[in-house]
């Protein structure tokens, strides 16, 4: 049997590997991708298609800053339509507290140099979201968020990396990693691997990825879900979230609302599947006429979840192998990964090629939960 | 033109309701598919992709071309719902166009009155 060489073997076709591999590719860099299932299969196809730098983690935001910047050209970069929109990322203030919530938050931002995020007060709120209820006294915008469609997104990636020579194998699933001398061994039912580099983009079975490289990592992995309405009037620009509530929706160009929120549904990673839990949904939309009344006319058209990892502290693991040489990851992205996906490959490709990144990505190590001392 | 095939309908105890603005009476127990035909109202919503009018295909809930507004409240089946004393039927008009984003825009019987009859 040939063994199918190359400099790199990026092992998930999500947003994350597909990024990886346009940005090796781009820089000359032989690189494979496995992909289990499709391109864009789970998380990275199905997700909410936020594309959001307001609220970040601080940890985050420089790398949430720079992707946002990449954004904003995308489409003409990768020569596709990722459906991206910048039209702002509100969120709502309910009470109060809320507004305390971003006053604190916004001097601690404005002590590290952040002026992105900006306070509404309640005439600015109902001034962009004429129909937010009498209730919310004010909210946050970030200019530059919006939206874009995740699987397209996602495919951009993956057709601009095949442009320059990246190669995707679909259904290819790893059944077993090793490390022979500065290689990496890699196998699946009816083929065999070889790369000095392996990334792990793996998305919701990536623990599983890490074990065989020798790193174990306490992940978790959930379903999200979403649901979307017929088509309404127009009367939300914005993407529209909250403070303090479990609210997420954007209503866009065709007049259909994406309605999400974080409930999760029952995942079953071992099937591939996930069911949804009606009841969680059905508060979901509550909270959405909470805040928008005019949210009484929607009509559920469709409900689905993905399957996505999560770190203890909603975090990702972005960086090198703390076992093994020349092994590099980036998963477990806690649901807000997508608008990530630009940097990401950047942050990788620059670990390969340098052997190191611009960015801090000390928060991000894979072994940040184990025990120092027992 | 439609018309009834069943004479007992008309001894049935009758419905007042509007569609689209007009004043009309129906049987008890009609569908308001069936009560617009009858009053010659028989296109139920704009198609939003061709902008052309839409009626009702099947008549028997499965092909979705009939949805229309009822009591403000958009997207319903007529074909599924009876008649109530009362009720509000208008052709539904929702394109990529539709925009209440305009405060000065008319919510017009969105958001007023919804959940008013229908079960």
């Amino acid at each position: 049997m040939t063994t199918h060489k190359s400099e790199v073997l990026v092992i998930g076709g999500g947003i994350q590997g597909s990024s990886t591999a346009y940005h090796l590719a781009k820089r000359g860099v032989s690189v494979r991708v496995l992909e289990k299932d499709t391109v864009s299969r789970h998380a990275s196809g199905v997700n909410a298609g936020g594309v959001r730098l307001l609220g970040r983690n601080l940890a985050e935001v420089e790398l949430s800053k720079t992707a946002m910047e990449r954004w904003q050209q995308l489409d003409d970069e990768l020569d596709a339509d990722t459906g991206f929109r910048a039209r702002s990322l509100i969120n709502i203030a309910a009470d109060e507290t809320d507004m305390e919530t971003l006053r604190s938050r916004e001097q601690q931002m404005h002590e590290l140099g952040y002026f992105h995020e900006v306070m509404l007060d309640q005439h600015e709120l109902r001034e962009r979201l004429p129909h937010v209820a009498q209730h919310c006294i004010g909210g946050v915008v970030s200019e530059q968020d919006g939206y874009a469609i995740p699987f397209h997104s996602t495919q951009a990636f993956r057709i601009a990396a095949e442009r320059i020579g990246a190669i995707f194998c679909e259904g290819e699933q790893v059944q077993s990693i090793r490390k022979v001398g500065d290689s990496w061994l890699v196998a699946t039912e009816t083929q065999k691997y070889q790369a000095e580099h392996l990334v792990n983009c793996a998305g919701a079975w990536a623990d599983l990825i890490s074990v065989m490289i020798g790193d174990n990592v306490p992940m978790s992995y959930s379903a999200p879900m979403l649901m979307i309405t017929a088509r309404m009037p127009h009367f939300a620009t914005p993407v529209v979230g909250a403070v303090s509530r479990p609210l997420s929706f954007k209503q866009f160009e065709n007049g259909t609302v994406l309605i999400g929120g974080g409930a999760k549904g029952f995942a079953d990673r071992a099937n591939n599947t996930t069911r949804l839990d009606y009841s969680l949904l059905a508060s979901g939309a509550h909270h959405a006429i909470e805040f928008f009344p005019i949210m009484k006319t929607a009509c559920i058209n469709r409900m689905w979840s993905g399957l996505e990892a999560y770190m203890p502290d909603n975090l990702p693991v972005i960086g090198k192998s703390i076992r093994a040489d020349k092994a590099y990851h980036a998963f477990a992205f806690s649901a807000h990964g997508f608008q990530l996906g630009p940097v990401i490959g950047e942050v990788l490709a620059d670990l390969i090629t340098e052997g190191e990144s611009r960015f801090d990505l000390e928060p991000f190590r894979v072994n940040r939960y184990e025990r120092k001392v027992l | 033109m439609f018309r009834s095939l069943n004479d007992k309908e008309n001894q049935r105890s009758l419905i007042n309701l509007t569609i689209n603005g007009k004043l009309v009476t129906a049987p008890q127990g009609q569908t308001v598919w069936a009560a617009m035909a009858l009053a010659g109202e028989t296109s139920t919503r704009l198609s939003p992709v061709t902008l052309k009018a839409r009626s009702a295909y099947c008549a028997m809930g499965v092909c979705f071309e009939c949805m229309t507004e009822i009591n403000g409240m958009p997207n319903q089946q007529a074909c599924l719902f009876e008649v109530k004393e009362g009720m509000d039927i208008r052709f539904q008009e929702i394109t990529e166009q539709t925009s209440l984003l305009n405060p000065s825009d008319s919510v017009s019987t969105l958001t007023e009155n919804v959940g008013g009859n229908h079960d």
